[in-house]
């Protein structure tokens, strides 16, 4: 599915909302389109994940491409909403503390992911 | 290996976490901690425990496992952070000190452990759960317990000191796959999800650490390109060969490393040595994912150091250990841990015997010495090049001596940090409220001077809670704030570093001091207007104005013990006091006691040498500055007292008496000339303290050496000028 970017400016940065796969296929593209956020500096990016339907690593390895892009720029990458689909490959890498974002597992989901590992930072 | 050595480490490392422990933890009666200072505690903690261990310190262990446990839970937020657990950690870090420290010496008496039981009781109502239970457990229990946690199974045996296990015998708990996907990986339309979850069918995925090169990578990123790694712990009763098989079609051009389960701590040191990654961040990973403990962890790390040789010649292997996992932690403590590159840029800190140190400034000094006799050789010749050449190289030897002395510089904050627990339990042993304020705490001074101003810094600390500053009664009568103020202050002043100590109390009283002075004979008469002579005679041995003895101070031990340690460092004291406003001690210190820059002058044949610091200017000594009374120098208006260093120094020559000099020295605030015959420039020397014999020779700090074998006198200003007081002062008296 095409990548679908919706972008709202606020004062303190944007609100993005990310739609379509987050696949090999997809990931150039996906990455131009996040160039209109990536080269602003100082600013709070929310990235709304609910409407990825499918994710590989390749999709996984641009956020985490965007996150470490984000700490340089000064910006404040937060991923909200993820799906199920991203929450699934958070838990399998055990990357929930890389991004260190606030993760809301749905009910109906709860048996699906289990967070056994990678939820805590190593200290 | 020498056991001394790292045991020596251990308890240098050891009292360097618990006192930045105690730092933090007085932080914490201001402020709520942050994460980032609960993470450091329990690193503290945790790093003791693991070397403790290793050297079979039964009690420290036992002691540290139920303290880092409140610990962990506190900073995972398991347990709110309540003031009272203040009190209850600072004990507990008192404790461990004293654990560290006597454990080493032999076994610790049962009353201190039954002192530690009790303060692990303090923490039972804090904590979740009883983990006090591990109190009564031994040390080995707590290790087989430590190993379970990290998912390994009953099978293993843990129960012999580490110290006595063979690195060898510790099995890893399942497979280890270490997986690196080929960068090309996407493009062949695979992906490492799909095999990972794969595992899942095969076994179950205990825990799994993803490593990325994205982070250093990040400007030439392709999303095309895989940058991914995996470091996965997987339990499964499947074979090694199925294991590898999940991996068939994605292994070409790919790094795969399968371990299996029970492989020993040397294949993990031969996989480290083929993966990307540092060694010491691959252990730390390995670690997290629970293939290693808190203990095997270490034997990695000494599998690892044995296999380098002339690894750490220089660095013992304790100091190597701990800091090694501590820089493990640290790097893998940042979000973006899982960095693949050796990061080639990072500085690293060695710790190095501060002997050879002292050895390097000696012979650098040495070199200076006779570098600059070259010098003052090479000058007299007409060969330009060979006088430009002796120019640079005397430069260049210049910049070594000062990097060589700053190796052994350290700022004094750390020093200053102690007082503030100090201040806190004096301020409640004598019912006072007392804040201490630092300042210039990252103002460098020699490391052995630190550690001898310890003693004295102490003592005027104590002397200013206990008779410097008055009970919050008191303070509010006179209409000053409840609270009182000490303050240390640390600052550079004209080569010198000057330490002062504050307080806003009572003030000295001089009618007082003066009067005690007459009851115990040392002086007589009516009372000075000179503030600096009566202050004085505070430094007098046996002159004590506290009027009672309290556990704080007035225990005989006074302030002449202060004035002897300063001045054996070469430093001078000070005293400034307001009545009602406080008092102020300066003490005055070199920045090091192994070179100084001094000024060498003559009289007759000798050759002395006044520390340039204190020189200001140098003239001609003529009758027509002097004043009537031949007392005094008139200095542009000024009339500055002098001394004649041939009266002090008597020489059998005669020396140039048609023509002198006179060098205008300052101590202090103070200034004075001293009139000597030759003036010779400016010399670069190493101070060679005087034998035993002349140790008490007033107005002589040290001797040096010249370049031509001559022996040259170094001057101790402050001391000649209190000597030349002292004299002044009995021919007015007579």
């Amino acid at each position: 599915m095409e990548p679908v970017q919706t972008l709202r400016e606020s004062n303190s940065g944007f609100e993005i909302v990310w739609q379509g796969y987050l696949t090999v296929p997809f990931v150039q593209e996906w990455r131009k389109l996040s160039e209109i956020w990536t080269d602003t500096q100082g600013k709070i990016i929310q990235l709304d994940l609910s409407a990825i339907q499918r994710i590989d690593s390749a999709g996984i390895q641009l956020l985490m491409y965007l996150k470490v892009l984000s700490e340089k720029k000064h910006q404040s990458l937060q991923l909200k909403n993820h799906s199920l689909a991203v929450l699934k490959v958070l838990d399998i890498l055990g990357l929930v503390s890389f991004f260190g974002d606030r993760v809301k597992v749905k009910k109906e989901h709860s048996g699906e992911v289990e967070f056994r590992y990678g939820t805590r930072k190593v200290g | 290996m020498d056991l001394t050595e790292v045991i020596d480490a251990y308890l240098v490392e050891s009292e360097e976490f618990l006192r930045d422990m105690e730092a933090i933890l007085l932080r914490t009666e201001v402020s709520s901690p942050s994460d980032d200072d609960l993470n450091a505690i329990f690193r503290a903690v945790h790093t003791i425990k693991g070397t403790a261990g290793m050297f079979g310190f039964e009690s420290t262990v036992k002691f540290t496992h139920v303290v880092e446990n409140l610990l962990d839970q506190l900073r995972s937020h398991e347990i709110p952070f309540q003031s009272e657990l203040t009190e209850i950690l600072l004990n507990a870090k008192d404790h461990l000190s004293y654990l560290v420290s006597e454990e080493t010496k032999g076994k610790i008496p049962d009353s201190k452990i039954a002192n530690g039981n009790s303060i692990l009781e303090m923490m039972k109502p804090f904590q979740k759960g009883d983990i006090s239970v591990f109190a009564k457990k031994d040390s080995n229990q707590i290790r087989n317990e430590d190993e379970k946690e990290s998912g390994m199974t009953k099978k293993e045996d843990f129960s012999k000191s580490p110290i006595s296990e063979p690195n060898s015998s510790y099995r890893i708990p399942g497979y280890l796959i270490s997986f690196r996907p080929n960068r090309n990986v996407f493009s062949q339309g695979l992906d490492p999800i799909s095999f990972i979850g794969y595992l899942k069918k095969i076994g179950s995925i205990h825990s799994l650490k993803t490593i990325s090169e994205i982070v250093t990578h990040w400007e030439e990123f392709d999303p095309e390109s895989c940058y991914l790694g995996f470091e996965i712990h997987l339990v499964s009763d499947s074979d090694l060969e199925t294991v590898r098989k999940v991996f068939n079609f994605i292994e070409n051009d790919s790094f795969l490393h399968v371990l299996p389960q029970g492989s020993t701590i040397e294949d993990l040191a031969d996989l480290s040595g083929q993966l990307p990654e540092e060694e010491i961040l691959l252990g730390n990973i390995w670690k997290e994912i629970g293939i290693l403990t808190d203990i095997s962890l270490i034997h990695y790390f000494e599998e690892l150091k044995s296999r380098k040789t002339g690894f750490s010649s220089s660095v013992n292997f304790g100091t190597k250990l701990s800091s090694l996992e501590v820089q493990a932690q640290e790097v893998a403590e940042t979000k973006l841990s899982a960095n693949p590159i050796k990061d080639q840029n990072k500085s690293a800190t060695i710790k190095v015997d501060s002997k050879r140190i002292d050895n390097l400034i000696n012979r650098v000094g040495e070199l200076v010495v006779s570098c600059a006799n070259m010098n003052q050789l090479i000058g007299f010749t007409e060969d330009s090049n060979l006088q430009e050449s002796s120019i640079l190289a005397m430069r260049l030897l210049n910049e070594v001596r000062e990097i060589s002395l700053k190796l052994r510089m350290v700022p004094i904050g750390d020093s200053f940090q102690k007082y503030t627990r100090t201040v806190r339990d004096l301020g409640k042993e004598l019912g006072k409220d007392i804040k201490l304020i630092t300042e210039g705490n990252e103002t460098e001074l020699d490391r052995n001077i630190v550690e001898k101003l310890g003693d004295p810094l102490t003592h005027l600390v104590r002397n200013a809670c206990d008779h410097g500053l008055e009970t919050p009664e008191e303070r509010e009568k006179k209409g000053k704030p409840k609270q009182g103020t000490i303050k240390l202050n640390a600052y550079h002043e004209a080569g010198s570093v000057v330490i002062e100590i504050t307080d806003d109390g009572n003030g000295i009283q001089k009618e007082k001091v003066w009067q005690k002075a007459i009851d115990k004979g040392l002086v007589s008469g009516s009372i000075p207007d000179s503030e600096e002579e009566i202050f004085k005679l505070l430094f007098h041995p046996g002159l004590s104005t506290a009027s009672q003895i309290t556990n704080v101070s007035g225990r005989g031990v006074g302030l002449d013990v202060v004035l002897q340690n300063i001045e054996s460092l070469r430093g001078a004291i000070t005293v400034k006091s307001t009545p009602n406003q406080g008092s102020r001690f300066i003490l005055r210190l070199p920045l090091t006691l192994a070179i100084i820059d001094g000024f060498l002058v003559a009289v007759g044949q000798n050759q002395f040498i006044i520390p340039m610091d204190m020189v200001l200017e140098c003239l001609h000594f003529t009758d027509d500055n002097k004043t009537d009374s031949n007392q005094f120098f008139a200095l542009r208006g000024n009339l500055i007292p002098f001394l004649r260093l041939r009266d002090y120094y008597p020489t059998d020559s005669v020396g140039n008496t048609l023509r002198e000099n006179i060098v205008i020295v300052r101590n202090g605030e103070k200034k004075a000339g001293i009139v000597v015959e030759r003036l010779l420039g400016e010399y670069q020397t190493v101070i060679k303290p005087m034998g035993s014999v002349f140790r008490h020779v007033k107005g002589v700090s040290g001797s040096s050496i010249l370049g031509d074998g001559n022996v040259a006198l170094i001057i101790d200003i402050p001391s000649l000028f209190e000597r030349t007081i002292a004299i002044e002062n009995e021919r007015l008296y007579k």
